[in-house]
């Protein structure tokens, strides 16, 4: 069972939020804790045990830790191993992933990361301790983030009131998130996949112009619907069960610089990085030298979140190599020109990326940009234009929602007017519970 | 977000996942496997036909015409793609027919009629149609299997040369009696008999504007409607007894075919009068031949046995997936001049039990 099934819709969560709606407070916890751990169980049975292990063992560290305050040597060896732990964990699933040709562990790294971030803060005397092993289970592996994030801090995850009216405004609010982020990924982001499927397969006989164009804009589309998707997906669920996760993904390719983007792409990874490493690695805040390297491991830790390929450290030494021009000279005329012309200028330097992101064989990234360019390569050939012709809604309706305007009118519309945002929200509910379920079935 | 729009939202979640769980209960349709819960979850969907139907509708509004094993034509015909056939298929095709050759000492013919898909490919897009399971390819990887040891028709050229005119029809897999005549015509020179011109026969159109099987609810407003013509033998007075043999039960007709439509619920079933698991059509007067011959087919070989019927006073068709042990050990080979395998390359790939060959007597 994956979050975006048919069984999770309608059985899973249904079933989980009546019973923690159901149950008294002081249990909420204990049983998102058990429904989460369900989750796990029934979305990855096979790992399920490695992962109930993996969480049992930290939180006794994490025990451990607490107990040390007065002995500095344990305190130091209980952090270097809670570090080796979820280094080894990360890694036996990247590992496996690799050997079996699948993507990046995301359940894996959201609990290890996230885990790390706890022990570190929690070294440093900077995180709230979790005593309870139930806060502790929701707070590693809360089952809404579980696909692809966010990450979260100990201390930076808001809680919502629950109270006698926590039911319907913040259940109703979260399932409209929830139901826009399933949509993203299951309506946009899945077929706009199985499109870029067919443009690869379409420019490996035979590349043309408009093939490599097209496929680094579907790529582009397919990859923001997906990681938007779910983390509205996540930040929905959070608001069904009391918690307010932060935003992982904000219209990134409208960014006025590079620099920005990879702020507002993967959000919470890269503040991670950089809160974690680049921050700890940069001593002298003046060094160009010291810059310059720490921003490329950032970049390309960025790109590896997504799978050990060659393709990822290449997409994150790209844009390591754009955020270093900026910082030398570039970011200044950016930041004079009109807003527009660097909105532009970023737009075009973080499509091309996506054609580097996007090369499962690295290969084939010079002949792509080279077709980009009408060098050796025809105009179009009779698969892309099939294509084409076969995906021109999805493709129309995947570009407008790929800009904010839509985004902004709603947030326009909930300002001005609740009672008519009220009543769009319940009506796109319904036609997106429609047009996923057709999808699905 | 208002209590009204929220309490709405969960509403309706909670009215589907209601509704799904009472048809499962309803339907007994629960299982612990996860895979087969999702597709219980998703056949018990309230209103799921018409959620399915309405994304076809938006998907072809948007130019999609392909959906699923089907494409849809220019000119309305559903061109349904073929899977290819596995290497045991061919393997058991070779085998049991050889064997059969061998046992009783005959060179039978053999015969793969290609479908609409691999022949009206000017109906769809260059791309699509490149898409499409090449069938030339599945037939002459058949044929060359048989060493010599078969005698194979090959009818591919014949309908292809013909593609503009009505011998598919829009909404069956399936020639038409038109197409009929092309097979037949290539089966009249591989099997050396006199081929009866389309002079010697009198079309009848006998059904106008009637779907076939492919076009269901979802593609019935895309796909153009078909119509039944039958060709009447005469080249010289002879009449015809077609009878359709059961394991339980036998009917006949006194003629080729059913001029009536309206009292059958296949509209295809006017040739022949209906497709059974043996048939046996024989000339009852004005015979000039005394030929006999044996054919194992589908039943797609209605479009052109009546127009075979002419030239043998006994033939003998047999579906190896329908007849029984006992109907099969009723056949005696040796009775017959020819033998033929007739099928299309769909019910070919799709797998035909040539295992029950070794029950023919």
């Amino acid at each position: 069972m994956n979050i975006n099934s048919l069984t999770f819709l309608f059985f899973f969560l249904p079933a989980a939020l009546i019973i923690y709606n159901l149950s008294p407070k002081k249990a909420k916890s204990a049983v998102l804790a058990v429904v989460s751990a369900l989750f796990l169980a029934l979305s990855r049975p096979g790992e399920f045990l490695l992962f109930a292990a993996d969480i049992v063992l930290l939180f006794i560290l994490s025990e451990v830790m607490l107990k040390s305050e007065e002995n500095a040597r344990r305190k130091k060896a209980v952090f270097i191993f809670s570090i080796f732990i979820n280094a080894a964990v990360i890694f036996y699933f990247s590992l496996k992933n690799q050997l079996s040709g699948g993507f990046a562990p995301f359940a894996a790294m959201v609990i290890s990361f996230t885990a790390i971030g706890y022990f570190v803060d929690l070294y440093k005397g900077e995180a709230k301790p979790i005593r309870s092993f139930a806060d502790f289970t929701v707070f590693l592996a809360f089952f809404g983030k579980l696909s692809r994030g966010p990450l979260i801090r100990a201390g930076h995850v808001e809680a919502n009131p629950i109270n006698e009216s926590f039911f319907l405004s913040e259940t109703g609010n979260g399932l409209y998130l929830f139901i826009r982020g399933l949509a993203k990924y299951v309506v946009l982001a899945s077929p706009l996949a199985a499109i870029h499927e067919q443009l690869v397969l379409a420019n490996y006989s035979e590349i043309s112009i408009v093939g490599a164009w097209l496929d680094m804009i579907v790529f582009s589309m397919m990859i923001f619907f997906d990681l938007s998707g779910f983390c509205d997906m996540a930040r929905g669920l959070g608001k069904c069960f009391g918690m307010e996760l932060p935003q992982n993904f904000y219209f990134p390719f409208q960014s006025p610089t590079v620099s920005d983007f990879l702020d507002r792409f993967n959000m919470t990874v890269t503040g991670f990085f950089r809160h974690y490493i680049y921050d700890v690695l940069r001593n002298d805040k003046n060094s160009r030298p010291q810059f310059i390297v720490n921003t490329i491991l950032i970049c390309m830790l960025c790109g590896i979140w997504f799978g050990i390929e060659m393709n990822f450290i290449f997409w994150g030494l790209y844009i390591a190599a754009f955020i270093i021009i900026e910082e030398l000279f570039l970011k200044k005329i950016l930041l004079d020109i009109p807003r527009l012309f660097a909105r532009a200028y970023t737009f075009a330097v973080t499509m091309f990326s996506m054609t580097i992101f996007s090369a499962e064989d690295t290969a084939f990234i010079i002949p792509s940009f080279k077709a980009m360019f009408g060098i050796n390569a025809p105009m179009i050939t009779s698969q892309v234009s099939y294509i084409v012709s076969q995906n021109m809604l999805l493709l129309g309706v995947g570009a407008f929602f790929l800009i904010s305007a839509f985004s902004m009118l709603i947030r326009y519309l909930s300002k001005k007017s609740p009672v008519a945002y009220s009543v769009f929200a319940v009506l796109e509910s319904a036609v997106l519970l429609v047009l996923i379920a057709a999808e699905l079935l | 977000m208002k209590k009204f729009a929220s309490f709405a939202i969960i509403f309706m979640i909670l009215a589907v996942s209601v509704s799904v769980t009472a048809n499962m209960i309803a339907n007994k349709d629960f299982s612990f496997d996860p895979e087969n819960f999702e597709a219980a979850v998703s056949e018990n969907l309230p209103f799921r036909d018409s959620v399915s139907d309405l994304m076809g509708r938006i998907r072809y509004f948007s130019g999609v015409r392909h959906f699923g094993d089907i494409y849809i034509g220019t000119d309305g015909s559903l061109l349904k793609d073929i899977e290819e056939p596995t290497s045991r298929i061919f393997s058991a095709a070779k085998s049991y027919i050889t064997g059969y050759a061998e046992k009783n000492q005959i060179k039978p013919y053999f015969m793969l009629v290609p479908t609409a898909a691999a022949v009206l490919q000017q109906e769809i897009d260059d791309y699509a149609a490149e898409e499409i399971y090449n069938q030339r390819i599945m037939i002459n990887k058949m044929y060359s299997q048989f060493e010599g040891k078969v005698r194979t028709t090959d009818v591919y050229q014949t309908m292809f040369d013909h593609r503009n005119e009505y011998i598919y029809y829009h909404t069956e897999d399936s020639p038409t009696a038109l197409g009929g005549y092309y097979i037949y015509s290539e089966l009249c020179d591989r099997l050396d008999i006199p081929m009866n011109t389309m002079d010697s026969f009198s079309a009848v159109y006998a059904a106008h504007g009637f779907y076939g099987s492919l076009a269901n609810d979802f593609f019935l407003p895309y796909a153009s409607a078909d119509f039944i013509t039958l060709y009447e033998y005469t080249g010289e007075k002879c009449s015809f007894n077609v009878k359709h043999i059961y394991p339980d039960k036998t009917s006949s007709i006194d003629c080729l075919f059913i001029y009536d439509g309206s009292v059958l619920e296949n509209k295809l079933d006017m040739l022949l009068g209906e497709h059974s698991p043996i048939t046996e059509i024989t000339r009852t007067e004005g015979a000039s031949t005394t030929g006999s011959i044996l054919i194992f087919g589908d039943s797609t070989a209605q479009s052109w046995l009546p127009f075979l019927a002419a030239n043998y006073l006994r033939i003998t068709f047999v579906d190896l997936d329908e007849a029984s042990y006992s109907l099969l050990n009723n056949i005696v080979t040796e009775e017959y001049d020819h033998v033929l395998f007739a099928y299309s390359t769909a019910s070919f790939s799709s797998g035909i039990n040539f295992a029950n060959l070794e029950y023919i007597g």
